[in-house]
């Protein structure tokens, strides 16, 4: 898929998985991954730039096995921008597929309006 | 790869963080290692999923540069981040393009902000949020014994600074603009003076002063008001 789609839905799909509950780097970035097709590398980037900008806390759990994990979740602001950003995404997606559709609907060749 | 070489790699390019930074970046990598290994991936498997250690470096580079010039306002900080965003790719560097123009532009402002006002122009608005044109430094070292030196609420200037104030009978440099008009009624001492302030000057009333090309400096004082 296209790199630059990609860059700009993945703040936008990391803040979607943690609103529904915290998890641990390692977690995200397998739903991430398993959805999407990146470097798994590139998240946790991410993960910092989000955290710096308040919008995600983490906090320190035990594993079952091996050593703590550093869990992640939301903050109010990152609920906010969550939200921000999932509606702005189903209104652009909403445009774009209504011009796309548009030009399925146009005989090819000829000129409306 | 395997994972040491993956951590290596990275660490090198993160040698300019601060040591914490790369403690905690490293420490988030490891976890991600130990997590997949315990899943039941190889290492290899695992950096080769991971992508580019030199590419991932480069981004949290430019990211924490970004982060270090927005919060000290540094000029330096700016071109580190400037020049880290660089290695990323154009794409990239437009993406980032946006905080870096913010960030520069803040600094800018500081600093034009400061220079005109150690050059004594000074941010002078007429009452009406007009700029005042003329409105330069000028010496007007009798502006303490002038009578006319008074502020709005008809106080003289010295009357104004508190009592024990080694500078009070220092001679001062006073801010006023061409025609006269006292823009500060405290002696300017060095920059330090003024830095800090916005001076909001009125406009001097029209038939204070008529057909006046060069007055005597600060006077009248009565026009002057000055927000701290």
């Amino acid at each position: 898929m296209n790199v630059q789609f990609k860059k700009g839905v993945l703040d936008l799909c990391v803040l979607s998985l943690l609103s529904r509950k915290a998890r641990y780097g390692y977690e995200i970035v397998q739903e991430i991954s398993g959805a999407i097709e990146i470097s798994e590398g590139t998240v946790y980037p991410l993960l910092r730039r989000l955290k710096n900008e308040g919008h995600l806390e983490t906090y320190l759990q035990e594993s079952t096995s091996g050593p703590p994990r550093k869990y992640y979740h939301l903050t109010e602001s990152g609920r906010a921008l969550h939200a921000r950003l999932r509606e702005e995404w189903f209104l652009f997606v909403g445009q774009v597929n209504r011009f796309l559709r548009d030009e399925m609907n146009e005989p090819p060749g000829e000129n409306r309006g | 790869m395997e994972k040491s070489e993956f951590l290596e790699r990275l660490s090198a390019r993160l040698k300019d963080l601060p040591d914490d930074e790369v403690q905690e970046i490293i420490g988030d990598y490891e976890e991600h290692f130990a997590a997949g290994v315990e899943a039941g991936r190889t290492e290899t498997a695992i950096a080769a999923a991971l992508g580019d250690p030199d590419e991932i470096g480069k981004q949290l580079c430019a990211a924490s540069h970004l982060k270090t010039a927005e919060q000290t306002g540094s000029f330096a900080a700016l071109c580190r981040a400037a020049l880290a965003t660089f290695g990323l790719g154009l794409f990239n560097f437009c993406i980032a393009l946006v905080p870096i123009v913010v960030a520069a532009s803040i600094i800018f402002a500081i600093f034009v902000t400061g220079v005109s006002l150690a050059l004594g122009g000074g941010v002078a608005l007429g009452r009406h949020g007009r700029a005042l044109p003329g409105a330069a430094r000028h010496d007007c070292d009798h502006a303490l014994r002038d009578p006319a030196c008074e502020d709005r609420d008809g106080r003289r200037a010295h009357r104004r600074r508190t009592a024990g104030d080694s500078r009070e009978h220092l001679p001062g440099t006073f801010l006023c603009t061409g025609d006269g008009t006292l823009l500060q009624d405290e002696p300017l001492y060095g920059q330090e003076g003024i830095s800090q302030r916005t001076m909001i000057l009125r406009r001097p009333e029209p038939h204070n002063r008529p057909g006046m090309e060069r007055p005597a400096p600060c006077t009248p004082a009565r026009s002057v008001s000055r927000q701290r």
